[in-house]
């Protein structure tokens, strides 16, 4: 716990009725992860690192958790950075967060809370 | 992912040399003396000194800084080089900063993915650095500050190992099976919060601020921290080091100046050295090639050019290993005569922290003193978190 750091946001995002929603997640500064999804409070799968992963269809009021661990394996930087890009709503939106390790081989724990809101007409 | 423990030793306990040539074998018969025009014994550098150096400013002045500010970002470089700028007249004493450009900058969305393999441009960005260093290099009597600037690339940089890319990509689905075991803890309190959230009873920055602060006290539950999927990271952790194969091309060039009474004005240029470092890393062995030059060497007594090239073979397992070098150097000054030192070294794991180390050869001139070469000894291995094949760098 002593070299974990964690990080936590809540974004809000358009989707529209009847288009997929996908979420890619992109692990930066050559860093090593994992990512695990709560939609409605109830795990979704995920493929990891396999580029923009389907979330479902008809998603106006639902929340999706993401949580990321980040662990630190670059000898050459302590920084952590995870983009997440969501599509399919009524735009393109990228969430890029960063935080930095306070040791080597530390962790980092970002927890992002998407609140996905019907598109207005 | 394998390990290899070459080169980690970090403590090394000589026993008592099985042969040496002692101090009496080379002291001359009493009532006569040298005859004065032999040429001087030279000190062939060993294999690892004469390699490209990771800081070269820090070798071509001669100095080991206690502390070298290493910048994480181009705030910090800029403000390590004016804290001690104080006085504009003078060169900063003691300074050390050794960075490398790349990893000066943010890098959001550069995936280990993205660094399997590297063209002869991607590999020159990545790993150019750059070294500033300053120290006294004169005496009591005449106060002389030495700045030395070098830098550092490799043109070739190989690929990311096979079992690196293994160990990584296991990693991550242990990551992933982590975060899946911290979400089902908070699973039940996030669902509240963001009902909460979505009733308009609790702000967007409260709800983070709670999340937050559930996530830090779910890291601290004893469910969490000794959980399997934890303890199989930090398992994993314990040995991991990143490993590059192939074709590599390190180079390296520092250039030097002395400054009589440190002040920037009197100022003049001393010296300069270049590097290049070839090798070939695979599974189990390498090939490194060494080429060095430098202006003027005072430790081998003179202010003309050297130039030492040699060349290490070394197989290695994770018990054993074996490595042959080669290194021979070569002198402008006429007084100075050329020599080579050709080494054996076999290692073998005693035990998990402990190598026997036997080495056998010559030494520059064999016709003097300490010439031969014929050591054993025990190397203690007390940083077995990081293993490092030989010769391949990041």
């Amino acid at each position: 716990m002593a070299d974990d750091v964690s990080f936590a946001s809540t974004e809000f995002y358009q989707v529209t009725p009847g288009r997929p929603v996908t979420l890619e997640v992109t692990t930066g500064e050559e860093q090593a992860s994992g990512t695990s999804l709560l939609l409605n409070g109830q795990p979704h799968p995920f493929r990891d690192h396999a580029g923009p992963q389907e979330i479902g269809n008809n998603l106006a009021g639902s929340v999706l958790h993401v949580k990321t661990v980040v662990k630190d394996d670059n000898p050459l930087t302590n920084r952590t950075s995870v983009v997440y890009e969501l599509r399919g709503g009524a735009q393109t939106a990228r969430f890029s967060f960063a935080i930095d390790v306070n040791a080597d081989k530390g962790s980092a724990h970002y927890l992002i809370a998407f609140i996905l809101t019907k598109a207005a007409v | 992912m394998r390990r290899h423990r070459w080169r980690s030793a970090i403590l090394c306990v000589a026993l008592p040399a099985a042969m040496h040539a002692g101090p009496a074998a080379a002291q001359p018969p009493p009532g006569t003396q040298p005859p004065a025009a032999a040429p001087k014994p030279v000190n062939v550098p060993a294999f690892n000194s004469a390699r490209t150096p990771t800081s070269p400013a820090f070798t071509l002045l001669g100095v080991e800084p206690s502390a070298v500010e290493r910048p994480a970002n181009p705030a910090a470089l800029a403000f390590s080089f004016l804290s001690k700028s104080k006085d504009p007249t003078t060169v900063p004493q003691d300074f050390a900063v050794d960075a490398t450009p790349f990893w000066l900058l943010k890098q959001p969305t550069f995936e280990w993915r993205d660094d399997i393999d590297r063209n002869v441009l991607e590999s020159l960005v990545r790993t150019a650095s750059f070294s500033v260093a300053t120290g006294e290099v004169g005496t009591k009597a005449a106060a002389v500050r030495g700045l030395s600037v070098g830098g550092r690339a490799s043109i070739l940089s190989g690929t990311l190992s096979k079992e690196t890319q293994a160990a990584v990509t296991r990693l991550e689905q242990l990551l992933q099976q982590e975060a899946a075991l911290g979400l089902s803890l908070m699973a039940d309190e996030l669902k509240k919060l963001s009902d909460k959230l979505l009733a308009g009873e609790i702000t967007k920055e409260q709800h983070t601020q709670m999340m937050l602060a559930l996530q830090n006290t779910t890291l601290k539950m004893k469910e969490y921290k000794e959980s399997p999927e934890r303890k199989a990271v930090e398992k994993l952790m314990e040995r991991f080091a990143t490993v590059r194969e192939g074709f590599f091309l390190e180079v390296a060039g520092a250039a030097g100046w002395r400054y009589p009474d440190a002040i920037w004005s009197q100022g003049a240029f001393d010296r300069w050295a270049l590097w290049a470092t070839p090798s070939f890393v695979s599974g189990a062995g390498s090939i490194v090639g060494v080429l060095r030059y430098l202006s003027e060497d005072a430790t081998a007594g003179t202010d003309q050019r050297v130039i030492d090239y040699g060349v290490r073979g070394v197989h290695f397992r994770d018990r054993y290993a074996l490595s042959l070098e080669y290194v021979r150097r070569t002198f402008e000054a006429e007084n100075l005569k050329a020599g080579h030192r050709l080494v054996g070294i076999a290692e073998y794991a005693v035990t998990d922290g402990a190598w026997l180390v036997a080495s056998f050869g010559r030494d520059h001139d064999t016709k003097s003193e300490g010439s031969m070469i014929a050591r054993l000894g025990l190397s203690f291995n007390f940083n077995e978190a990081r293993f490092l094949k030989p010769d391949a760098p990041r």
